[in-house]
């Protein structure tokens, strides 16, 4: 995984933001975490990614964020079941526009929203995965990449 | 269905032969070298052939030449590790049908005969 | 109809034809019905004739019979009379039954019988009238007829005539209402079959604009569609000719792709010509060609597509290029069965390219790793793992820097100089190692640094290639501990396994192996290190106390050497590759001479002769001119001369230099002889041969030269 792929992903995520709510979220200094130290919000978007490279992408937010996003777009309706659909429309998102751009290497999977602190995102052990933070109007998110 | 392999490799000729062997061809000719494939054409009349381009004693431009005009409705398949496009291409406007790359997995071999076996069934 | 596929044209044939049926009909019924009307009109003149000649004929009677009153008799008269006579008897009688009589113009006619009832009803009583009025006219003009006669037919005319004028009136009054009668059917005829043509033109007429408007309608929804289609696909779509040229319907992206405003009408081949070399242009004209003219296998030629990957230089302003990767694909479309056009995709694969690009530098990078690796295997394995574990701590100090999320410019600067002063330090120790690839990763870091110190301004994600390149810092770590593991692993398997006869799972439990072990595994344990001892051979307890006794003694003593001198620490076994535990292996039997052979091996570090070396310079066992020239077999030897150890300061296992020199005292005492071989980082192994015990040696005998060294 190398910057271009990353600022792929990194502008996918700012697009996102940008369009649903013209105020676009701020990235901070990226980081590398081992596999058992990775942030994880309240709602986590996985998107597993297999072939040549193996590993996954993942979104993860705090509920804060996501129904302020919610509120922000004009949903009323900021019942949990909404907030993890969120988490996943814009991991949704990301696998969809990440399999535009790579090619064959990556065959990108239909994302799964995990709540809570979980054992079900699996990163790849061996290699230290990129945390990608953001911000977004105080609340703090992560986007996290581990690929090798 | 008969099958005619041309080419200056023992080793592709024998794998060419297996593969096709097991898909039901029956080869009734190698041939390492331009003249010899086309004696051998004449001498066995085949369906179909691979045919190999950069070859000893007659290249397989003009062996398809030769073949052509003594089986005008055989099907040849140009098996050919060339990296000019352009003889190939010159290869299959003398009258060959298909081009496959070497190397070759038997399952690409399989298949690009399947389709020029299905034109000389139907016509 | 004769194999012509009237298609939707159907329908419109259908009625056309009726339409043309129905005129023919209203013609054909026209023409019969206007010959009908002619000929009524003649017998209507024909019916006037007989009213007129009924006249004649009794003018004619009433004239005969005056003049036969007078003397100049006029003789045209009775020829007069039988003339007209015989006209109306014709006519009636043709009338009747049909035949033939003169025409008004004297020509014969003939006449069917007359068809309708009413009028032979009239004719059958004119002839009741006639027949007796005809007879008396013949008796009266039979040549010799006398005044009698006459007179009878002039009384018969008188009686006649009124009646037959009536009813040759009624004749033709009857004739002219069934000639009105026809004309009228002949007039409902015309409307009927105008009015038919009239509904079946107005049904053409509904029929077909409905279904015109509709064609029209449908067109118009499918070039929305592919009008849609082509203004929002992100692919090149395009019909090309035989001629190379463009269709005029082509998707809005090609324009782009290709950098012309209206691609639609030109040249494929003009528009590469500045972008591909001439031979690739000859190829593709010629693969054009393959497709359009010859018969071969579409999907088998797609690899000799020579436009699969053409490299374009677009500059959408002066000075701004940008260099962009197409993929053309052909596809044959064909028209009965004739290829007429290719349909060309054309698609931007430039970011596909260029990741494919990064990916195979980035494998060539790790390769070129790998190759330089092995080569550095020659730094000094203590060097190499002491840098190692600092360059791994360099770099997560460095990722803490990252990791700490404090923003602004105060902050950034901050954490850009703390990055750089690792970075520097480890690119000076990497150096100064020869790892210069790895030295060169740290520099390119460093210029990463440097360019970020520059920036007006900065966000956490300008650190993303900082970020990327510590990563790959760690992956080369990682590597560089993989390569020198793994060939301290080759090196190990192939060296250390040598002689090793089966080990036969009784002896381990031989009360003497238990002792061993123990006694290997204290030590270990204050050093801090594992061990594992095996034992084959003899059960000591059959051999005479003496050589046991030895045995026993020799046998600790090695232990205890290995463990303190051999065996490395489980860290540094690890890194060279080698299973944590230590392997010390031990064998006794007998010999050829009926003496004892006793082997003992450990996996450890092997004998330092540099560190022989400087300990005998240092305990005076050898002048510094003599330490320096002396050979590893001179210098090894010392091992078993007493106060000389190698440990730099004493402790309860080992350093006092008392150990080895007691085993060859012991050895040598009973007439054996030691030898040593040795790798250094690999083993060492001592091994002891025993005389029989019943010749006891000379004790003064004993030379140091017993000792054989292999190393």
């Amino acid at each position: 995984m190398d910057e271009a792929q990353l600022r792929i992903f990194v502008s996918i995520l700012q697009n996102y933001f940008e369009r649903q709510t013209t105020r676009a979220a701020e990235v901070g200094t990226p980081f590398l975490g081992e596999a058992n130290a990775l942030p994880v919000f309240d709602y986590t978007g996985v998107i597993g990614i297999s072939g040549a490279r193996r590993g996954c992408v993942y979104f993860t937010a705090p509920g804060d964020l996501l129904r302020d996003l919610l509120l922000r777009v004009g949903e009323s309706n900021v019942a949990e079941a909404n907030l993890a659909d969120l988490a996943g429309e814009i991991a949704n998102t990301i696998s969809g526009n990440a399999r535009r751009d790579f090619g064959p290497d990556f065959m990108i999977s239909v994302p799964v929203v995990v709540r809570g602190r979980t054992q079900s995102i699996q990163m790849p052990r061996e290699t230290k995965a990129y945390v990608i933070p953001l911000r977004w109007q105080k609340h703090r998110a992560a986007l996290v990449v581990g690929v090798n | 269905m008969k099958l005619l392999i041309v080419d200056d490799s023992n080793i592709i000729r024998s794998k060419i032969a297996r593969a096709l062997g097991a898909y039901g061809l029956e080869v009734v000719g190698l041939a390492a070298n331009g003249k010899d494939a086309v004696a051998r054409a004449a001498a066995t009349r085949p369906d179909v052939v691979t045919m190999d381009l950069t070859m000893p004693e007659m290249d397989g431009i003009e062996c398809i030449r030769e073949i052509r005009k003594l089986r005008p409705k055989v099907q040849i398949l140009v098996v050919s590790a060339l990296a000019d496009k352009a003889t190939a291409i010159q290869a299959l406007k003398e009258g060959a049908q298909g081009f496959l790359c070497k190397p070759f997995t038997e399952q690409e071999l399989t298949e690009a005969i399947g389709e020029l076996i299905e034109e000389a069934q139907n016509g | 109809m004769f194999g012509i596929d009237l298609g939707k044209y159907r329908t419109l044939v259908v009625s056309i034809f009726l339409f043309l049926l129905f005129d023919l009909g209203v013609l054909v019924l026209n023409f019969v019905i206007s010959s009908q009307i002619a000929h009524d009109a003649e017998a209507v003149n024909l019916a006037g004739r007989q009213r007129m000649l009924s006249q004649r004929t009794a003018k004619a009677a009433l004239q005969i019979e005056k003049q036969a009153a007078s003397d100049t008799p006029d003789r045209k008269l009775p020829a007069e009379l039988a003339n007209a006579a015989e006209i109306f008897d014709r006519t009636l009688r043709a009338f009747m039954q049909g035949g033939e009589t003169v025409s008004g113009s004297g020509s014969p006619l003939a006449l069917a019988p007359l068809d309708d009832a009413e009028a032979q009803a009239i004719l059958q009583r004119a002839a009741a009238v006639w027949t007796p009025y005809r007879q008396a006219m013949q008796a009266a003009l039979a040549p010799g007829a006398n005044a009698d006669a006459v007179a009878a037919l002039v009384q018969r005319a008188e009686a006649a005539n009124l009646e037959l004028l009536g009813l040759m009136n009624d004749l033709t009054t009857r004739m002219e209402s069934i000639a009105a009668s026809k004309a009228k059917n002949l007039r409902m005829v015309q409307v009927g079959g105008i009015t038919l043509a009239t509904i079946n033109f107005v049904i053409i007429l509904v029929h077909f604009i409905g279904h015109l408007r509709r064609a029209d309608r449908d067109l118009e929804h499918a070039r929305k569609q592919t009008d849609d289609i082509l203004k929002t696909t992100q692919e090149g779509l395009f019909l090309l000719d035989p001629d190379y040229r463009i269709g005029s319907q082509h998707s809005r992206a090609l324009g782009g792709m290709l950098g012309s405003e209206k691609p639609g009408g030109a040249s494929l081949i003009d528009l590469l010509r500045p972008a591909v070399s001439q031979k690739t242009l000859d190829t593709a004209r010629e693969y054009i060609d393959l497709l359009l003219k010859h018969d071969v296998k579409e999907r088998l030629v797609a690899s000799l597509n020579p436009l699969d990957r053409v490299e374009i230089n677009l500059s959408s302003a002066p000075g701004d290029t940008s260099q962009r990767y197409l993929k053309f694909a052909f596809n044959r479309v064909t028209e009965n069965k004739r290829v007429t056009h290719l349909l060309v995709t054309a698609n931007d694969i430039t970011k596909r390219v260029e990741l494919e690009r990064d990916l195979k530098e980035s494998e060539e990078r790790s390769a070129s790793q790998m190759s330089m690796l092995v080569e550095l295997l020659r730094v000094d394995p203590a060097a190499m793992q002491e840098f190692l574990s600092g360059a791994g701590s360099a770099l997560e100090h460095m990722n803490s820097l990252l990791k700490d999320q404090t923003e602004g410019r105060e902050a950034h600067s901050t954490r850009i100089n703390g990055i750089y002063r690792v970075a520097h330090r480890l690119k000076g120790d990497a150096a100064a190692l020869g790892l210069t690839s790895l030295a060169a990763n740290v520099h390119g870091l460093e210029s990463l640094l440097t360019e970020l110190r520059e920036r007006a301004t900065l966000t956490g994600e300008n650190f993303l290639p900082v970020t990327v390149r510590v990563k790959s810092l760690f992956a080369d770590l990682e590597s560089i501990q993989n390569v020198v593991a793994r060939v301290a692993q080759m090196r190990s398997t192939v060296l250390v396994e040598a002689p090793r006869p089966a080990v036969d799972a009784d002896a381990q439990a031989l009360a003497f192996v238990q002792q061993w072990r123990a006694f290997a595994h204290q030590i270990a344990q204050r050093r801090h290190k594992q061990v594992e001892l095996s034992y084959g051979g003899l059960d000591l307890a059959e051999l005479p106390a003496v050589q046991r006794e030895t045995i026993l003694s020799v046998v600790n003593q090695f232990i205890r050497n290995a463990i303190v001198h051999g065996i490395e620490t489980p860290d540094e076994r690890r890194l060279r590759g080698k299973p944590v535990a230590g392997r010390l292996a031990v064998y006794v039997m007998r010999n050829e001479e009926g003496g004892l052979a006793l082997s003992f091996r450990d996996d450890g570090q092997g004998i330092s002769v540099e560190g022989i070396r400087q300990a005998a310079l240092k305990s005076g066992r050898l002048a510094p001119e003599r330490a320096h020239t002396a050979t590893d077999r001179e210098l090894i030897g010392l091992i078993f001369e007493p106060g000389l150890s190698t440990q730099g300061s004493a402790d309860e296992d080992a350093g006092r230099g008392a150990g080895l020199d007691a085993v060859k005292e012991m050895v040598v005492g009973q007439g054996g002889r030691i030898r040593i071989g040795t790798t250094r980082g690999e083993y060492c192994h001592f091994r002891v041969a025993l005389p029989a015990p019943a010749e006891q040696p000379d004790v003064a005998a004993a030379q140091p030269a017993n000792q054989e060294i292999q190393t």
